[in-house]
């Protein structure tokens, strides 16, 4: 995987990370108005991310913002851990 | 129902084949404080939680613990793939070889196969919960277990990533749970 | 804590707060609940989290965590 994609998919991996933490805060915490908004904040970035990710790289999802293409690129690109994260 | 996502929750490096390590490591796949146990648990128990945010936390953190079974399927992945057959016979390995080659197979670190035994869906919500918090404080030990056992740096990293998220759920099952006696009291359960 | 899970739109900050203060610590060092009926012997309790502060996306998936108060990293005793 080159270095901008891994890049690009550790991006959208932290800020995912970030959008299950605020989910699980806001499951005991619903009427916490703070955490809802960074929570509404990060989830835009990540969609904005998402479709930067798939339409350079392919699919995350079955249904996603990749461009159309044969063979489908869901069977083509990647499985998670077949990626070589390089060095930390 | 779910949706797969193509990545993991964290990224997993390991720096070279480690058969031996991937034969402790496999427990928090298959074995009794691991995330497959875990996942089912939860998602088991959300079914009969009083409340919605109750039900909204069972359900959030069993999902993510199926990220957590993935992670720990591919750290045993990448240990054992390019481990040679002398390797293997000169590890602890051997033995899961025998009955699975490299396959990630739901087993202990001592190769006892997955039961439903090592959880429980109670119907009492306050007792489930303190299942879950004491499931929570277990895996959290493993893990530990587990760093000590390592002497892998990156297998560490990921080690203590999902350490971390144990702790972070033991503080949501406990609010979940404080929640849940408020509802009994106003109840007038008890 | 009586009211908490109702009271929408006050802040969690103040009730997580007011929650720690309702334990006190006597002479021997051990909380004790002076103030508060509700907290029933034979019941577990945890302190609600308060929403204070959050690191940024990549710090947290580092940590494994976005709350410095939930981040307890493991100090391994041998090795």
């Amino acid at each position: 995987m080159h270095e901008e994609q891994l890049r690009l998919l550790k991006e959208i991996m932290a800020v995912d990370f970030s959008l299950v933490e605020l989910n699980l805060f806001l499951d005991t915490h619903p009427c916490d108005q703070r955490a809802l908004m960074d929570f509404n904040n990060l989830c835009c970035q990540s969609k904005a991310l998402r479709r930067q990710y798939e339409q350079c790289y392919g699919p995350l999802m079955a249904c996603s913002d990749a461009p159309p293409r044969i063979p489908w690129g869901w069977v083509e690109t990647p499985w998670p851990w077949q990626i070589d994260y390089g060095r930390s | 129902m779910w949706v797969y996502e193509k990545k993991l929750q964290y990224p997993v490096r390991v720096r070279e084949a480690n058969p031996r390590l991937a034969k402790y490591i496999i427990t928090q796949y298959g074995g009794p404080d691991g995330e497959l146990a875990a996942s089912l648990r939860y998602l088991s128990q959300r079914f009969h939680m009083p409340t919605r945010e109750t039900v909204a936390i069972l359900n959030d953190i069993g999902t993510e613990e199926l990220a957590h079974l993935e992670i720990v399927g591919t750290l045993v992945y990448k240990l054992t793939k390019d481990a040679s057959i002398e390797e293997i016979k000169e590890s602890d390995f051997g033995a899961y070889y025998a009955d699975h080659d490299k396959a990630v197979y739901p087993v202990s670190a001592a190769g006892v196969p997955f039961t439903a035994a090592y959880l429980q869906s109670k119907g009492d919500p306050v007792t489930d919960l303190q299942e879950d918090m004491a499931a929570e404080e277990k895996a959290r030990s493993t893990y530990e277990w587990l760093i000590n056992l390592s002497d892998d740096p990156d297998v560490t990293d990921v080690l203590r990533f999902l350490r971390q998220r144990e702790i972070v759920h033991f503080q949501r099952f406990g609010e979940a749970l404080d929640l849940v006696q408020e509802h009994m009291n106003s109840k007038h359960f008890y | 804590m009586g009211k908490r899970h109702i009271c929408c739109g006050l802040s969690h900050l103040g009730q997580g707060g007011n929650m720690i203060k309702q334990f006190v610590m006597d002479k021997e060092g051990i909380f004790v609940d002076q103030m508060m009926p509700q907290f029933q012997l034979a019941r577990a309790y945890v302190p609600f989290q308060a929403y204070v502060e959050r690191w940024p996306p990549m710090v947290g998936l580092e940590r494994g965590t976005i709350f410095p108060e939930l981040y307890r990293p493991y100090v391994p005793y041998r090795k």
